[in-house]
C-alpha cells in the first residue's frame, strides 16, 4: 500500500513534472512556430516583393495583353509574322515588371538594342537590306510610274494636316503623317527624330496596317475604278541594260542628296544595298545584305520597337488617335495614287491600268501583289504584277524623300514654325501678285 | 491656327519637292537610257544550229579522210 502510494504518488509528481515541462516545451514550441511562421512569412513576403507579382499595375497587364495580341495575329493569322512575332515578344519582356530589360542603368538588354533606334543605326540597315532586295527593273523600264509612287505621298500630307487638327504638334503630326508612306523603317526613322514619345503606337500602327494592306486596299481601289478600267491590259516591260541598272542607283544617291542632304542615311543606304545588287563584283556582299543581315536588324529593331512599348507611353488617348489616323492615312495614300493613275490612263490614251496607282504606298511587293489581284479577279488574263512594281519601288523613293523635307522642315534646324508659314504665305501672295498686277 | 496654316504650307511644299526630285529623276532615267541602250545579247555560235551543224559536217567529213 505504501509502495503503491509512494509509487502512485511519484507518478503524479512525474506527471505533474512531466505536464508542465511539456507545458513548458509546448509553450516554447509555440513560440517557435510563431516565430518560424514569422520567418517563413517574412521570407515569403521578401521573396513575393522581387517577384513581378508585387510590381504589377492594370497597365502592365493590358500592354501583356496587346503583347500577346499582337504574338496571336502573326503567329495564328500570319499578319506580318517576322515583325510582328519581334515587336510582340519585345512588349511583353518590357511590361513584365521587374525585369530591368529596359533600364538603362542596370544594363538591361533592350535599352542597348533601342540605342540602336535612338542612334539612327537599325532603320538605315533595314534599308541597305531592302535596296539588296529591290529590283528598280520595271521603274526603269516604264519611268513615268515614278510620279505614281509620288502621288500616293498626299496620304502622308493630309493626314498631318488631320492630326494638327486633332491637337498634335507639327512634328508629331509629321511623324504620324508618315505612317500613310507604308514604310515601317521610314516611319521608326522619323518618329524618333520628330516624336520620340509616340515612337512605340507609330511603329506599331505602320507594321499593322502594312499587314493590312490586302485588306485596306481593295475596297478603295473598286470605289474608284470602273470594271471597264479595272480590265485595261498593259503592254509587256521593255527589257532594261545592266549598264543602266548600275547607273541608277548611284544617279539617285547624287541628284536626291544634293537636293535633300537630310534624306541620306535611308536614301544613301537603299541605293548601297542596290548597287550591291547589280554591280555583279560584290556577291558575297549582296548576298549577306539581302539575307542575314537584314534578319539580324530586323530582330534587333523589332526588339527594340517592341520594348518601347510600355504601359505609360502606350496607354494614351493619342495612341488611339494615331491607330485611326494611320488607317485614314493609308486609304488616302491609297487613293491620291490610283487617282493619278486615272490621269496617267487619259493621258496616255487608255495604255495604263489605274490600278497600278495604288501600289504607290511602298509596302514591297505586297501593294504591288493586290494591284494584281483585283486586275485578275476584273480579267483572269490581266498580268499588272510586274507594272505594279514600278509605282512600288517609286513608293520607297517617295517616301524617303518626304521623310527628308518633312526632316528638313522639323529637324534639328527647324524650318518652318507658325511663324515662317505665315511670313512664306505673304511672300507667296506677294509674288503672285507681282506676276498679275505688276 | 497658326500650326494649321504651317501644316497646309508643309502640304504644298512637301509634294511640290518630291514631284520635283521625281521630275528630275524621271529625265535623268531617260537621259541615260539613251546613254546606255538596251541591247539583245549577240548570238554565239552554239545558239545557231545552222552554223553547229554545218561545223559537225566539217569535222565529220575530216574525220573520214583522215589516215588511220
Amino acid at each position: 500500500m505504501w509502495v503503491f502510494a509512494v509509487c502512485y504518488n511519484r507518478k503524479t509528481a512525474l506527471y505533474a513534472v512531466a505536464g508542465t515541462t511539456q507545458k513548458k516545451i509546448d509553450f516554447q514550441k509555440s513560440a517557435l512556430i510563431k516565430e518560424l511562421a514569422l520567418t517563413i512569412s517574412s521570407a515569403f513576403g521578401k521573396i513575393f516583393a522581387t517577384t513581378g507579382f508585387s510590381a504589377i499595375g492594370p497597365g502592365e497587364i493590358v500592354m501583356i495583353l496587346i503583347a500577346l495580341t499582337l504574338l496571336y495575329l502573326a503567329i495564328e493569322k500570319e499578319f506580318e509574322p517576322l515583325l510582328l512575332v519581334p515587336i510582340g515578344f519585345g512588349a511583353l519582356l518590357a511590361n513584365l515588371p521587374l525585369t530591368h530589360m529596359m533600364s538603362g542603368d542596370e544594363g538591361g538588354l533592350l535599352y542597348y538594342f533601342y540605342l540602336g533606334v535612338r542612334s539612327e543605326i537599325w532603320p538605315p540597315l533595314i534599308f541597305l537590306g531592302v535596296g539588296a532586295l529591290t529590283d528598280f527593273g520595271p521603274l526603269l523600264a516604264n519611268p513615268l510610274t515614278l510620279f505614281l509612287g509620288a502621288a500616293a505621298q498626299i496620304g502622308v500630307y493630309i493626314t498631318l494636316v488631320v492630326a494638327v487638327l486633332l491637337g498634335f504638334s507639327l512634328q508629331q503630326a509629321a511623324a504620324i503623317g508618315i505612317i500613310g508612306g507604308a514604310d515601317g523603317p521610314t516611319a521608326i526613322f522619323l518618329a524618333n527624330k520628330l516624336a520620340p514619345e509616340l515612337l512605340g503606337p507609330i511603329a506599331v500602327a505602320a507594321y499593322s496596317y502594312m499587314s493590312l494592306v490586302p485588306i485596306i486596299q481593295p475596297p478603295i481601289m473598286k470605289l474608284l475604278t470602273t470594271e471597264k478600267e479595272r480590265k485595261i491590259k498593259m503592254e509587256q516591260l521593255k527589257p532594261v541594260s545592266r549598264e543602266l541598272k548600275i547607273v541608277f542607283p548611284i544617279a539617285v544617291t547624287i541628284i536626291c542628296l544634293l537636293l535633300l542632304p537630310a534624306a541620306a542615311p535611308l536614301i544613301g543606304m537603299l541605293m548601297l544595298g542596290n548597287l550591291f545588287r547589280e554591280c555583279g563584283v560584290t556577291k558575297r556582299l549582296y548576298e549577306t545584305t539581302e539575307t542575314h543581315l537584314i534578319n539580324i536588324v530586323t530582330i534587333l529593331l523589332a526588339l527594340a520597337v517592341g520594348s518601347s512599348m510600355t504601359a505609360e507611353s502606350f496607354l494614351t488617348w493619342q495612341t488611339i488617335k494615331i491607330i485611326v489616323l494611320g488607317l485614314f492615312a493609308f486609304g488616302a495614300a491609297t487613293a491620291g495614287g490610283l487617282l493619278l493613275g486615272k490621269l496617267v490612263m487619259v493621258m496616255t490614251g487608255g495604255r495604263v491600268n489605274p490600278l497600278i496607282g495604288s501600289a504607290g504606298v511602298s509596302a514591297v511587293p505586297m501593294a504591288a501583289r493586290v494591284s494584281q489581284k483585283v486586275g485578275a479577279e476584273a480579267d483572269p488574263h490581266n498580268f499588272l504584277l510586274m507594272h505594279a512594281m514600278g509605282p512600288n519601288v517609286a513608293g520607297v523613293i517617295g517616301t524617303a524623300v518626304a521623310a527628308g523635307v518633312m526632316l528638313a522642315l522639323f529637324g534639328e534646324s527647324a524650318l518652318m514654325t507658325p511663324g515662317h508659314a505665315e511670313a512664306l504665305i505673304g511672300q507667296g501672295a506677294d509674288f503672285i501678285r507681282s506676276i498679275f498686277f505688276g | 491656327m497658326e500650326n494649321l496654316t504651317a501644316a497646309l504650307v508643309v502640304t504644298v511644299i512637301g509634294m511640290s519637292v518630291i514631284f520635283a526630285v521625281l521630275a528630275i529623276l524621271y529625265v535623268s532615267i531617260l537621259s541615260l537610257e539613251r546613254i546606255f541602250p538596251y541591247k539583245a545579247p549577240a548570238q554565239t555560235a552554239g545558239d545557231d544550229t545552222e552554223t553547229v551543224a554545218v561545223i559537225q559536217a566539217g569535222i565529220t567529213a575530216y574525220l573520214k579522210r583522215r589516215p588511220g
